[in-house]
């Protein structure tokens, strides 16, 4: 039997309203709004379905739309210019901290003591580095997927994860 | 991505956060599920549909207004009506604010219209966490989600006020300082409910306070009130301010490059405007305190009554100016009158409906050490009166008890005197 498209739309949420939350909620300054715009995710798909717009795959249309709904919450309480600043202000780190393989950046992290780091430094992160971080290695998300909801090629999602690696490592050594 | 040989991986995994509560979840499910019934998709594809529109419908005009009648139609039937009032935890609360609201918001037109109503909307925030916080059930999570929507709303009024100050400047006034009275009514509220348990409100005020920040290049120079006789005439010069009352954004006709016979036409109709708001609102405020007199007590009533004796003033003092053609000055006063008359608004109906007496200090010594540490952006220095007594009549040798105290209006503890010119005054009021 044919799925309705409302039964289509509650299942996605079934699936993915948690992930989405859990993403939002490390990309965002607080829970509140992590909750507002998970559903404002959820409510854009229905637009989009009544619009006469069809979703092939639901979990990369919805990363999709709550990517943009994040960007439009920073561009609205400007925050893009403090990500600006932090950018120019890890610009010499990056550089410094981008040697070396993914592989041996991932392992450089001490796992016990990074995952009270993680938490403190994440959000000292520009966005645009910590959502290719959450995406990857929270939501799951592969590169090709990643680069299908920011955007961008798959080869410059695997710079940037590579870098923000690079700058989250950094950002953690002073704890070590 | 395979967890056992990836311990990044691993290690993000552990360090996310926690998923929505249950009933977080299932609120928001059935939010999208009234929300997908109420617009269900159309069974016909688009193409199909814009054919038998404009068959229907030639002109676009017709089919705009057919739809606002199905929206009117909705807005005031069944599942609407039955969540108006509702708040945050009550089951229709998400058809509030994810269906009603927005089909509201879609129906005003004019830029009037939308600044009032998203005012509305981030008054109606406040009101809900009032209501909350009166019940012990104001949580930080449920604050923190009334404090984003209200900071979206009032982020629309602002946009939207821009473009209405073009367009109406003297309903831009009223509309601000009303809205801005209102919050700084609410700011007080919710700074006396800090220590009250089930009455998280850290967000809110800090909320208010952006937005007032943000409003800060709209306003002109505060004002300072005192109670005074109303028919005695204060001098001396504007300084500091009792409370963040702005002024209004008063347009400048020369600004809208118009004639000097012109600019002093728009600028009495603005004073005008103001005049007619303020009185309104002065009535109000009566009204309430009439109204609510017996749950509030006496003595608050009568210090309401006092702070709006100070408001009577300003109008009688801005409708002698009027009569001596100075419409900027006298628009000040009816600003100053419009501002204390909707703040005592708020304040006396959250002393009904929280049990709270808003005209008592618990803080006093507080601010007393510390009489510059306004929240509000100051325009201009404060220069304490040499009289004491306060507009907002701070009890300082009167403890509250156990009741939540307010501190007084932001701002200096000994507001200086309502400034006016009288016929014959030389100085200029209001720091002009």
């Amino acid at each position: 039997m044919v799925q309705s498209a409302k039964e289509s739309y509650l299942e996605a949420f079934d699936l993915y309203a948690d992930a989405l939350f859990r993403h939002a909620q490390l990309r965002l300054p607080s829970r509140a709004q992590a909750i507002d715009l998970t559903q404002d995710t959820f409510i854009k798909a229905w637009d989009y379905l009544r619009g006469g717009g069809t979703i092939h795959h639901w979990k990369s249309f919805l990363y999709r739309t709550l990517n943009n709904l994040i960007i439009d919450e920073y561009r609205r309480s400007k925050s893009d210019s403090l990500d600006a600043l932090l950018e120019a202000d890890l610009a010499d780190a990056t550089a410094r901290a981008s040697t070396g393989s993914r592989e041996e950046l991932e392992a450089g992290f001490d796992a016990a003591f990074a995952l009270e780091r993680v938490h403190a430094v994440l959000p000292q992160l520009p966005d645009t580095d910590r959502s290719v971080i959450v995406m990857r290695y929270l939501d799951g998300l592969s590169p090709h997927e990643i680069a299908d909801v920011i955007g961008i090629s798959e080869n410059a999602t695997s710079v940037r994860l590579h870098r923000a690696l690079g700058k989250l490592r950094k950002l953690c050594e002073p704890f070590a | 991505m395979d967890n056992d040989r990836d311990p990044f991986a691993n290690l993000f995994m552990r360090a996310a956060p926690e998923p929505l509560a249950a009933e977080e979840r299932s609120r928001m499910r059935a939010t999208l599920s009234e929300y997908s019934a109420f617009r269900p998709i159309p069974s016909r594809p688009r193409a199909q549909r814009v054919a038998v529109a404009r068959a229907l419908f030639p002109s676009g005009r017709a089919a705009v207004a057919s739809a606002i009648v199905a929206c009117c139609i909705f807005v005031s039937t069944g599942i609407a009506f039955a969540s108006e009032g509702t708040v945050p935890g009550d089951l229709l609360y998400g058809v509030k604010v994810g269906v009603v609201e927005p089909i509201q918001t879609a129906l005003m037109f004019s830029p009037q219209a939308q600044t009032a109503w998203q005012q509305t909307l981030a008054v109606r925030r406040l009101k809900e966490a009032t209501t909350l916080a009166s019940e012990g059930a104001l949580t930080k999570t449920t604050e923190e989600r009334l404090a984003v929507r209200f900071s979206r709303s009032a982020q629309q009024a602002a946009v939207g006020a821009k473009t209405q100050h073009a367009q109406d400047p003297g309903e831009a006034a009223v509309l601000a300082t009303a809205f801005s009275a209102r919050l700084a009514g609410y700011q007080d509220v919710f700074e006396g409910l800090r220590n009250r348990a089930g009455a998280s409100t850290k967000a809110l005020v800090a909320a208010i306070e952006a937005r007032n920040s943000n409003a800060g290049s709209e306003n002109l120079a505060e004002v300072g009130i005192m109670p005074v006789n109303p028919n005695a005439a204060a001098r001396g010069t504007v300084a500091g301010s009792m409370h963040p009352l702005e002024a209004a954004p008063i347009a400048s006709a020369s600004a809208m490059g118009t004639s000097a016979a012109a600019e002093s036409t728009s600028t009495v109709r603005i004073a005008e405007r103001m005049h007619t708001a303020a009185a309104e609102a002065l009535q109000t405020s009566m009204n309430v305190i009439a109204l609510v007199e017996s749950s509030v007590g006496s003595t608050t009533a009568a210090q309401a009554r006092a702070q709006l004796d100070t408001a009577r003033a300003a109008v009688q003092q801005g409708e002698a100016l009027l009569v001596h053609h100075d419409a900027t000055s006298a628009s000040r006063a009816f600003t100053v009158a419009l501002s204390i008359s909707t703040r005592i608004e708020v304040l006396v109906r959250a002393a009904q409906s929280l049990k709270i007496d808003p005209f008592t200090d618990a803080t006093t010594s507080e601010r007393t050490a510390n009489p510059h540490a306004s929240t509000s952006p100051a325009t201009g220095p404060s220069v304490p009166s040499s009289e004491s007594t306060t507009a907002t009549g701070i009890a300082s040798s009167t403890p509250h008890g156990k009741s939540a105290a307010l501190p007084p209006a932001h701002g200096q503890p000994n507001p200086p005197a309502i400034q006016g010119r009288l016929p014959g005054d030389l100085e200029s009021p209001f720091g002009l």
